[in-house]
């Protein structure tokens, strides 16, 4: 019963956000930085220990971890996730700013990366065991061997700047986001391409495939009309999970070529112990982690169906 | 079978093997800071010439190596002591909350390992001990799904079902006969999570967090590098034909292990 | 794997071939079509078509033989047909490339074959996907496609072998209505189409081809291990509508 199902599901979901960010807490509380103390140093030279348990008290840091816990989940209910420590705005408008940007940069490669990988997927299928399929293969796996943050500084350093193309300091726009993005694209494109490859080779040995050269339809025409539609129905389930890849790989992307996005944010909490801000970071990124695999599962669902159906099952 | 005369197989395992242990080889001490030598290119005395501290830029990409492929290593060990037990033990559990254990697990593993990074350095900061904490429970999490997915399969095959008939508990039975496929797979599933490691650990050392002030790393060396890169454009060359040796290996082993 | 064979085909006459499955039968026509998968090979001896030998030929010219000299009837028709493409653009598109017709006189022609086929209903089935039609309604399009593009030889893998007796019975007759016009050669199991539509029968068995006659004259002397254990389940079959004796 799909009524059932969607329960579960929900209940699924809140669950795993509740553990997680439990987790989440319990590693704040394990460390051995203290962010009452971290906070009064940047603040005042030489915190008294008096100080740093007044502001302790303050930031609600003290206490039971269930109680802090329960405190926040209180918030964050109504959507209040506290305020960061380090410059005192509220963390809901902190990260809703950066998400435009982070946003742009995922769609924007996420483009590429089809194209990319639709690309080299069916180069490498159709010279398969000749020189050009050798090349693409070699590409496809050299692609995520090389470190996409070398990529993002060659590129930067030597194509960018040099031929002035991004204006270092500012600029808005599609123009801008389209440097991150390919750096970011490359290595997936890579990846996702190689996979593709796999797929066409399955799948024109099936049995539409043979018939459909038995009529006489051309080599290309089954693959890109017959097989390809097929394969990438097949992918498509690991290509939404590959959005949830790319947040995350923006992290260090978005660091170099100094966009304020998602992951930039992310990395400056990280490096300052600003816990309200982990905390929701962790909380973002595990939404869209479970947001994009439970996409996956639903794509992996209705394929299974649909594939069912045309055989008439 | 892995057939032994496969030429990548061995070629990849050598190049990480070398990268690994090669740093005993090197010609300087590497945290030797040489102010007077600064940046001199490569010679008989120092084949990759010096960084802008002096310092031996061979021995400091050498002992990159050993950071590196250390922590892979450990990682690894960590991950495969842990987690095939763990693994085999979760399959075999039927407990009343598998189902939602399951999920739980799923949604774990769908994180990929740059989040494990990132949130455990946020709890305990930079470091080569941190970082190998946070690979491991990245790592262990995928491999525990896998190898939770095999044993359930296992569990109700018939020779495990026989032998618990005479007598010993199923999951004794398991661990002894693990099967070869499943140690194969774990190590394919490990070299590719590997090659995406080495990536990882260089891009955080690169952007200054990682294995932190203590700890010589490749990503580290090229951020030197690409501060001087009008000097000397080659000094960020050497770790990163390292950086993508390695992750070029680790991704041929995992795919002819396949 | 298929060893030294020798087939001829005209036109006009029908060629049955059977065996024990694995002996090679579907390689054989496989190898004919030129549609042999991965990791198979042609070793030696040569396929001919009106003299000439097709499989030197070069790939693109070897698949221009296929749907205009070559016909072919799959084994299972629910998916040899692209399970998410309707039917009307599947056959469409082998006329077109095949007959070098526009996609309207495509239509048109798919229409008129497949009521030829007793598909009167034409218009739904062009419109349905695969799934959306029984096996014997696919195997009748497949002919279908067949008629309307009318080549000289076509080769038929275990035509009737997904079948129910009624389709199959429907599929023997249309097998009987292309003989006139074209040489067949039809891979079967089934005595009704190696009786009905067969002049002459092959035994293939482990890759040879061992025996060879009219099928009455197999069934009541066979002098194959195989042809014998094949005669004797004949018999013991309940065929349908005729019993062995009758040839």
């Amino acid at each position: 019963m799909p009524g059932q199902r969607f329960v579960r599901s929900a209940a699924d979901v809140v669950l795993t956000f509740t553990v997680v960010t439990l987790l989440s807490f319990l590693l704040m509380r394990a460390s051995p930085i203290d962010p009452a103390e971290a906070f009064a140093i940047r603040n005042s030279l030489q915190p008294s220990d008096e100080r740093i348990s007044e502001l302790r008290e303050a930031m609600g840091l003290d206490g039971p971890l269930i109680k802090q816990y329960a405190a926040w989940l209180h918030n964050a209910v109504r959507l209040d996730f506290g305020r960061s420590l380090v410059n005192n705005k509220p963390v809901l408008s902190e990260f809703a700013a950066t998400v435009p940007f982070t946003l742009r940069i995922v769609a924007l490669s996420a483009a590429m990366q089809a194209l990319g990988a639709i690309l080299l997927g069916c180069l490498g299928y159709r010279y398969r065991g000749k020189g050009i399929g050798s090349v693409v293969r070699f590409v496809t796996v050299a692609g995520v061997s090389v470190p996409s943050f070398y990529l993002a500084t060659a590129y930067l350093d030597t194509i960018a700047v040099k031929l002035q193309w991004i204006a270092v300091a500012s600029g808005q726009g599609l123009l801008r986001d389209w440097h991150p993005a390919l750096c970011l694209a490359v290595p997936m494109a890579a990846f996702y391409g190689r996979m593709l490859t796999g797929i066409l080779v399955k799948e024109m040995e099936e049995d539409y495939a043979v018939y459909a050269r038995c009529q006489g339809l051309g080599e290309n025409y089954i693959m890109l009309r017959r097989g390809l539609p097929h394969a990438l129905l097949a992918m498509l389930p690991n290509f939404m999970q590959s959005i949830g890849f790319a947040v995350a790989g923006a992290t260090i992307i978005e660091q170099i070529f100094s966009v304020p996005g998602i992951g930039n944010v992310i990395v400056t909490s990280v490096v300052n112990r600003d816990a309200p801000m982990i905390h929701f970071s962790i909380l973002l990124l595990a939404a869209v982690f479970m947001l994009t695999s439970r996409m996956s599962d639903a794509a992996r669902t209705w394929l299974n169906r649909d594939s069912a159906r045309g055989n008439g099952q | 079978m892995i057939r032994y005369g496969n030429w990548r197989i061995w070629t990849a395992a050598s190049v990480l093997l070398l990268c690994a242990f090669a740093y005993l080889f090197a010609p300087h001490d590497p945290y030797q800071i040489e102010l007077g030598k600064r940046l001199l290119p490569p010679s008989s005395e120092y084949p990759f010439g010096t960084d802008s501290m002096g310092r031996c830029l061979l021995s400091r990409v050498l002992y990159g190596g050993r950071t590196t492929l250390g922590i892979v290593l450990l990682t690894w060990l960590a991950t495969l002591a842990i987690g095939l037990p763990l693994g085999i033990a979760v399959g075999f559990w039927r407990g009343r909350f598998r189902a939602l254990g399951d999920s739980f697990l799923n949604v774990l593993a769908s994180f990929p390992p740059i989040v494990y990074l990132i949130v455990w350095m946020g709890a305990w900061g930079s470091g080569t001990n941190t970082v190998v904490v946070a690979l491991t429970i990245a790592s262990l999490v995928s491999l525990v799904k896998l190898v939770k997915a095999r044993a359930e399969i296992e569990r109700d095959k018939a020779y495990v079902v026989c032998a618990a008939a005479s007598g010993a508990s199923r999951l004794r039975i398991l661990f002894w006969h693990v099967p070869p496929n499943l140690i194969r797979e774990s190590v394919v599933l490990l070299s590719l999570i590997s090659a995406d490691i080495v990536l990882m650990i260089s891009g955080f050392s690169f952007i200054g967090l990682g294995v932190g002030e203590g700890g010589i790393d490749w990503g580290a060396i090229m951020t030197d590098g690409r501060t001087v890169a009008l000097l000397r454009p080659d000094i960020m060359l050497y770790p990163l034909a390292l950086i993508v040796a390695c992750a070029f290996a680790f991704n041929v082993l995992g795919e002819e292990l396949k | 794997m298929l060893r030294e064979t020798t087939l001829t085909v005209r036109r006009g006459e029908a060629i049955g071939v059977t065996g024990e499955s694995g002996s090679g039968k579907t390689t054989m026509l496989k190898a004919a079509m030129g549609v042999l998968g991965r990791g198979c090979e042609i070793d030696g001896g040569e396929i001919q078509l009106d003299g000439r030998a097709m499989d030197k030929l070069p790939p693109h010219e070897r698949r221009k033989l296929a749907g205009t000299s070559l016909g072919f009837v799959p084994q299972l028709p629910m998916t040899a047909f692209d399970s998410r493409i309707a039917m009307g653009r599947q056959i469409q598109a082998v006329y077109c490339k095949r007959l070098g017709l526009s996609r309207e006189a495509a239509t048109g022609l798919a229409r008129e074959k497949l009521r030829q086929v007793n598909l009167l209903d034409a218009e739904r089935v062009m419109g349905s996907r695969p799934g959306a039609l029984s096996g014997g309604m696919l195997q009748r399009v497949a002919i279908a496609i067949l008629l309307g593009l009318n080549p000289p030889f076509i080769l038929a893998d275990e035509p009737t072998s997904a079948l129910d007796p009624d389709n199959r019975a429907a599929v023997i007759a249309l097998l009987q209505d292309l003989k006139p016009t074209s040489g067949l050669l039809v891979v079967s199991h089934d005595t009704e189409v190696l009786g009905r539509v067969c002049d002459r029968v092959h035994v293939l068995h482990d890759g040879e081809l061992v025996e060879e006659g009219n099928l009455a004259e197999l069934l009541a002397a066979p002098k194959h291990d195989w042809t014998a254990r094949f005669a004797e389940t004949a018999g013991q079959r309940e065929e349908g509508y005729w019993s062995w004796e009758r040839w």
